[in-house]
């Protein structure tokens, strides 16, 4: 892993990170496997198997709460929510079509991308409260990939509007047929990608 | 209720869906990069959380207010190969620059300057179809709005529960592989 993340620049640095956040949860339930009493695993010295040390003042029940299991069940909860109270839900690529100007129906593009620039300060506040930011300016090896990505994300979200990561988190669960056949294309497209780039190394 | 009122909730739950995403740790080009390299138990969780709670939520609100339900995103375009198309777009897009929507706009709020200029670089892909390929494309568009039960003939809730209940099984089956080998 180290190797690739040095290798492919933010992108990997950013999944070995994440990874991580998976990982916490799993040493304590580690811990009780292994016969730890439960005072050890939450109050005890105990380290995981990936070696990050288990906080000492944590209880099993609110370090489950938050972690990342449940943090996707509560923004799985927010969509739901948000789509009983006000009829809308969270969408992807078409919320952008703002920066070029199409602002949809009702000014429904426009809506989306304000929810974006929601995300972004929720992703902040997140990012802030948990000491994980940091400002990282671009490096120049990373820009033309970077220019690259966008182009083609921003022709995929248009392409056929109203798909790609929406079809995860919102399509799929619709049952709409149409973020079906973008996922599968998802997945060709990045294998494709990933192939002829991780795969040589 | 007025667009004002309707964008500052907007802004709220985007907030919220933020901080979550930041704190879950959820993008979905990372996620396909694990599953690439074999590591894709942790992506494959979270979207089996995802999917259970979504298409639950989703369903049962058609009964509490008739209006909602299952409604499809997007539009089937050329019997699904413009959706294919657009997909594999997509899908080496973010691979390319390690981040699906929402890992971009979690990576910016994150202070990770080089997704401004991905999302800034949607600008030109987004106009090169919108104003370009699109007027060439509209008139040879196929376009349906299918829901899979239309499709299948089945109803919706045998539909949802089907793979809700999948899905439930493929998360244990995670979960259960995971517990016997640590």
């Amino acid at each position: 892993m180290k190797e690739l993340s040095q290798a492919d620049g933010p992108s990997l640095e950013v999944l070995e990170r994440d990874q991580e956040k998976d990982t916490q949860p799993r040493a304590v339930v580690q811990d009780r496997l292994v016969g730890a009493s439960t005072h050890e695993a939450t109050h005890g010295a105990a380290r995981g198997s990936h070696g990050q040390s288990v906080e000492k003042t944590v209880r099993p029940n609110k370090r489950r709460l938050t972690s990342p299991l449940f943090m996707v069940g509560y923004f799985a909860v927010l969509n739901v929510i948000m789509y009983f109270t006000i009829s809308k839900f969270w969408i992807g690529g078409s919320s952008f079509l703002p920066m070029i100007g199409m602002l949809g129906d009702g000014n429904k593009f426009l809506f989306a991308f304000l929810v974006n620039i929601g995300v972004i300060v929720g992703a902040f506040l997140g990012a802030y409260t948990s000491g994980e930011f940091r400002l990282r300016y671009p490096r120049k090896r990373d820009l033309a990939k970077a220019m690259i990505g966008g182009t083609l994300i921003g022709m995929g979200v248009t392409v056929a509007p109203g798909t790609c990561t929406t079809a995860f988190v919102t399509g799929m669960p619709m049952l709409s047929v149409s973020s079906f056949l973008s996922a599968a294309g998802i997945f060709i497209g990045a294998y494709i990608v990933y192939s002829h780039t991780l795969g040589r190394r | 209720m007025s667009f004002q009122l309707l964008v500052t909730l907007g802004i709220l739950f985007g907030i919220g869906f933020g901080f979550f995403v930041q704190r879950a740790g959820l993008c979905f080009a990372h996620g396909l990069g694990e599953i690439f390299i074999g590591r894709g138990k942790r992506i494959i969780r979270l979207f089996l959380v995802i999917f259970v709670i979504t298409s639950i939520g989703f369903l049962l609100s058609g009964y509490f207010f008739p209006s909602l339900g299952l409604k499809p995103i997007g539009q089937v375009r050329g019997f699904g190969f413009y959706n294919l198309l657009s997909g594999m777009l997509f899908g080496g897009g973010i691979a390319l620059c390690g981040g699906c929507i929402l890992g971009t706009l979690r990576q910016i709020g994150e202070g990770n300057l080089t997704f401004l200029i991905v999302m800034v670089c949607f600008i030109p892909g987004m106009a090169l179809v919108v104003f370009g390929l699109n007027p060439l494309l509209e008139g040879g568009y196929n376009v349906q709005k299918l829901l899979l039960p239309g499709m299948l003939g089945v109803a919706a809730p045998y539909v949802t529960a089907t793979l809700a209940a999948g899905a439930v099984i493929w998360f244990l089956a995670i979960r259960s592989r995971k517990r016997r080998s640590v």
